[in-house]
């Protein structure tokens, strides 16, 4: 009876245990002592008292850890990783590494024929990661491993914005009425969006007090803007390969490239090695949605005009590469700009 | 400073609990065994349940735990030792004046009723 109380003991939280787990166990084994010398039936009876009081006792004592851990934000602490730790690199690197995992659990899906609810719940688990550590790392005034959580949802609002345009018709108006359509492609205001988007951010964080120590470390290292714009790639890689089957694979391994561009960025020192190795993780990634295009185009579609569609998917991953360098790029820039705060405090 | 009728009521097996410590410092077992003898045998509190207890009101910072070892000597008797605090202890007359204004009333009212 004794171990078998030891053995449920384990139920309860790690540091209660710690805490009382020795004090019940002997307070425990006290009152059987005592209820052996009443007899048979006393024994019994506080055997079964306990059991029947352990669950709620389990529970309360969950409950308590949970409340003292919300208190002294313990769990919040837990995400205070060292720059250039295992567990910082993870964090960052999530974004790039689950949605590897998630577009595998996809294309598995597909063939293993797993249920509709599966990859629902997968999905819901996806987002709800990403969205809950941005919302995390916006709490902790953002560090450099959340900081792509904010590209991915910066690249969504770009989708967003952009999608708004489309349906007001404002590409058939752009098209048609002006004729320039030739000139500038209407799918360039995505980038356009975008590049609005991040001076709406640098405005916010430069204006806003709330923001300001944001604002201040992009200006005292310029790579962070373009780690933020790195998390953004990886939901453009779901566009470059938009209505494609079975381009599974290359996206997985594009996400690769990214996370290795990135696992280089957290390890280097010098600024622009780090901003060159966020540069190459974006090339590489692109040169293999590239050659995933090519094999998908080649191998398995019918297309009759293979050669001018190729052309034609092939420029455009070139534009989106052209352009999302581009845009990593915009934060040279920003350091380009005088730094008035530094001016001020020295 | 705390004010102790924030803590009021109190639950039965807290009140006894606190009751219990009173008189002075003691460790888990004791208090399991006075705080049946204190409520006649009513109350039997499980070692789980006394120490979810002792828990929350360490918690509230009504008891403190004396991290000296348990006076009385013997095999397998827990290493620390329980007290009441300042706060505890003016909660627990708090709680003593509640329950003997509702006495009091009680009585009143019932002798009225009576006759």
């Amino acid at each position: 009876m004794k171990g078998l109380y030891a053995w449920l003991l384990y139920l309860f939280p790690k540091t209660y245990r710690e805490e009382y787990g020795d004090e019940l166990q002997a307070v425990f084994e006290l009152s059987l002592e005592d209820a052996m010398e009443a007899g048979g039936l006393e024994v019994a009876r506080v055997t079964l008292h306990e059991l029947f009081s352990m669950p709620k006792a389990i529970i309360q004592a969950h409950l308590r850890e949970r409340r003292k851990r919300k208190m002294s934000g313990k769990f919040a602490s837990r995400f205070d990783f060292e720059p250039g730790s295992r567990n910082e690199t993870f964090a960052a690197l999530t974004p790039f590494l689950f949605g590897m995992v998630m577009v595998f659990i996809g294309y598995l899906g597909r063939y293993l024929t797993f249920p509709l609810w599966v990859q629902i719940v997968f999905v819901i688990l996806f987002w709800s990661t990403v969205l809950g550590l941005f919302l995390l790392g916006s709490a902790k005034g953002l560090p450099r491993c959340f900081l792509p959580y904010l590209g991915v949802l910066l690249a969504i609002a770009a989708l967003l914005l952009f999608n708004i345009l489309v349906n007001f018709r404002l590409d058939v108006w752009w098209h048609r009425s002006l004729g320039w359509g030739n000139y500038f492609n209407f799918g360039n205001f995505l980038w356009l969006g975008l590049i609005l988007l991040v001076i709406l951010l640098l405005a916010i964080a430069g204006f806003v007090p709330r923001f300001r120590p944001f604002y201040q470390r992009l200006r005292d290292d310029w790579t962070l803007l373009s780690f933020l714009l790195y998390g953004t790639v990886s939901l453009m890689l779901l566009l470059i390969f938009d209505e494609y089957v079975n381009a599974e694979p290359f996206i997985a391994l594009s996400l690769l490239m990214l996370a290795l561009g990135g696992w280089f960025y957290l390890r280097g020192d010098a600024p622009f090695k780090r901003f060159l190795s966020l540069q190459a993780g974006l090339m590489l990634s692109m040169l293999v949605a590239s050659a995933g295009k090519v094999f998908l185009l080649t191998v398995w579609s019918r297309f009759q005009f293979l050669n001018f569609v190729l052309k034609d998917e092939l420029f455009f991953n070139l534009e989106t590469w052209l352009w999302l360098a581009a845009i990593m790029s915009l934060p040279l820039l920003l350091n380009l700009l005088p730094h008035s705060n530094r001016a001020v405090r020295a | 400073m705390t004010d102790p009728l924030s803590y009021l009521p109190l639950t039965e097996p807290t009140f006894y609990i606190l009751l219990s410590l009173a008189p002075g410092k003691k460790h888990g077992y004791a208090i399991l065994k006075d705080v049946r003898q204190l409520s006649g045998g009513r109350i039997r509190l499980s070692t789980s349940t006394l120490y979810t207890a002792i828990g929350r009101l360490l918690d509230q910072e009504l008891i403190e735990r004396l991290d000296e070892e348990a006076q009385e000597p013997g095999p397998g008797l827990p290493r620390k030792s329980y007290a009441l605090t300042d706060l505890g202890r003016r909660v627990l007359e708090a709680e003593t004046v509640r329950l003997q204004g509702m006495v009091r009333e009680a009585r009143l009212r019932l002798r009225e009723g009576g006759a």
